[in-house]
């Protein structure tokens, strides 16, 4: 069957069409556009309608598409295509059903599912865990913001508000998680050293050259580990899956990740820290496409 | 049934004969204690041993036991009747074998499951979660020690290596959970402004008079928090029951708690703080003993355990 897949990210809205046959997927074509083209922060509402008015128009040049599936940011109970609360990033952003909304614009019929837990399905179903059952993991994408997806048995835990894995918010090393140790925050401090600096590869490849620079993301590493460790004892899973972008770069190396965890830990190490398995993402930037396409069956 | 329920504490080992009917219904005959150790270091292995020796001691003087049930403090394999992690207070306490050292002394069946899992069990079955034992909940027990147990769906989540809620290691707020937040932390800290401080009782009832001590009062409130909100984040519980001595005291007020997690927490708060319920454990120090003897007559408790394995 043929699907639009749909990743709402931040900056970029990400589509792709793809061709789902049992366990495999395959995009015929993908592309990108802005999320925004006028306002800064779109409210949720606006948000869903440019998404149903796009695949409206791409039902017209597809018409043997048959479904639409989205992630989005916030808290989403999947079942209902609800969103909840309020989203720091978006105005308006509470409480709105998102299949009411979409069908405004377009007939097909709509699934969403937040954007991290998004990036966990396509994990499971055709990354990382691809193949593995009975494992318990948390798939942790590290880019604009910071959240995490917990899995069990290979279902996504969700939490009684659907914000299980929200850690953005968490207190670490006095700062807080998302602010401090998101992607950006680590590009601006490294900018202050180096103007030249535009992204976060960036700053991992000067770290080798430039000392101040390897003390910023030093301290940036360190404040992972800590983050990191506390998911780890509080769901002790068997897998860590790293996600986002930065994480691709070969210097984010997940041996002296595991080994400063080690070091930093309270002695004895628990055996949640000694047994868990660190890895990449397999999926990369598509993982969240993968996952939504999970969603139709 | 008649069953021995036993509770390995920090300080004490608590035990109980209890009756348990088919239907789950718990009723305690006979309650007593003994002193974990005389020792400040404490052997893991030495006091498992002692507990297995007083088990066959109580299992003499009451005949009609026919099982032992224990909550037994560490990481606890409750499949292989193992310990595997350490506490911070026990030594030598890795991979040791719970069930070889109780059949050493007693023959009859033997249940484990850890301390703060036990507890969570027995306010899920018999305490604050009974009217609500399908909803999400976190128990967290801060005493001598600091842990806790996710509750799903009306089960335990024990994590891939039983490990799920040791967040005795957890950092908060620059400092290690365990020790730096439990009680014997803070009585430590109160006893240096007032000697006559024993209890952590006694450090929340002389922080109305005396404000240093509610300067350390104020900030061991602030690392609780932090470390409650941390759970709140990463599990989106409906429910957080406290449990451990400290939550009993009058002064461990959860409204001045939950306003603390909301003026503490990032702006604006999201709906997993604002909604969480705060309550206090209903069965105090009995909890634990009432999540091992339910183990007596139902044993499916936890979700499975997660093992890796290939489709």
């Amino acid at each position: 069957m043929k699907l639009l897949a749909i990743d709402v990210g931040g900056t970029f809205i990400k589509w792709a069409i793809v061709i789902k046959e049992k366990n495999r997927i395959k995009f015929l074509d993908s592309g990108k556009y802005k999320n925004a083209e006028k306002e800064e922060h779109p409210d949720s509402k606006t948000i869903v309608h440019n998404i149903a008015k796009f695949a409206d128009k791409m039902h017209l040049e597809n018409p043997d598409m048959v479904a639409v599936c989205s992630t989005f940011g916030g808290p989403i109970d999947t079942e209902n295509s609800m969103t909840f609360t309020i989203h720091q990033k978006y105005s308006n952003h509470h409480d709105i059903n998102l299949k009411e909304e979409f069908a405004k614009f377009c007939k097909l019929p709509f699934y969403v599912v937040n954007d991290v837990r998004g990036g966990a399905l396509g994990e499971i179903t055709y990354g990382v865990l691809k193949g593995k059952k009975n494992v318990s993991a948390i798939f942790f994408p590290i880019g604009t913001g910071i959240c995490a997806a917990l899995i069990n048995n290979g279902q996504i835990y969700s939490g009684d508000q659907y914000q299980a894995g929200e850690c953005g918010p968490m207190v670490v090393n006095n700062h807080y998680f998302e602010n401090h140790y998101a992607v950006p925050a680590l590009i601006k401090r490294c900018q202050e050293v180096d103007k030249t600096i535009v992204d976060g590869e960036d700053c991992l490849k000067k770290s080798k050259t430039n000392k101040s620079i390897k003390n910023v993301v030093d301290a940036w590493f360190v404040g992972l580990v800590e983050g990191v460790s506390s998911l780890i004892y509080m769901f002790n899973p068997t897998y860590f899956i790293f996600g986002g972008q930065i994480v691709e770069h070969k210097y984010f190396d997940l041996r002296i990740f595991k080994t400063l965890m080690i070091k930093n830990a309270r002695q004895p190490v628990l055996n949640c820290i000694q047994d868990v398995k660190l890895v990449k993402a397999k999926l990369g930037n598509k993982a969240a496409l993968y996952g939504v396409s999970t969603l139709v069956k | 049934m008649k069953v021995l329920a036993m509770d390995m504490g920090g300080t004490f080992i608590k035990y109980a004969v209890c009756n348990v009917s088919p239907k789950g219904d718990i009723k305690f005959l006979y309650k007593d204690r003994f002193r974990t150790s005389y020792e400040d270091v404490v052997h893991g292995a030495t006091v498992v041993e002692n507990m297995a020796k007083e088990a066959a001691q109580i299992i003499k003087k009451h005949k009609e036991i026919e099982c032992i049930c224990a909550s037994i403090g560490g990481v606890v394999d409750c499949d292989n009747y193992m310990v595997l992690g350490s506490e911070h207070k026990f030594k030598g306490y890795n991979n040791v074998s719970v069930k070889e050292i109780f059949a050493k002394h007693c023959k009859l069946p033997l249940y484990i499951i850890n301390d703060v899992k036990a507890g969570g069990l027995g306010e899920l079955k018999y305490g604050a979660l009974k009217n609500d034992q399908y909803s999400d909940a976190c128990f967290i027990a801060i005493g001598t020690g600091v842990a806790s147990v996710s509750i799903i769906n009306g089960k335990l989540y024990l994590g891939n290596s039983w490990a799920a809620g040791e967040c005795g290691p957890m950092v908060v707020n620059g400092h290690y959970f365990e020790p730096h937040w439990t009680l014997p932390s803070v009585i430590r800290r109160c006893k240096e402004i007032d000697k006559s401080i024993e209890t952590a009782e006694e450090c929340l009832e002389k922080a109305k008079k005396n404000r240093f001590i509610k300067n350390i009062i104020d900030t061991w409130f602030v690392g609780i928090v932090d470390a409650v909100l941390n759970h709140v984040y990463i599990l989106n519980p409906k429910y957080i029951v406290f449990g451990g001595k400290i939550s009993e005291h009058k002064y461990f007020n959860l409204k001045v708690f939950k306003n603390l997690m909301l003026k503490t927490c990032r702006q604006p708060p999201i709906n997993s703080v604002n909604d969480v319920k705060l309550i206090k454990a209903k069965l105090g120090n009995d909890a634990a003993l009432y999540g091992v003897a339910s183990l007596a007559i139902n044993r499916d408790y936890k979700i499975e355990r997660i093992k890796e394995s290939k489709r």
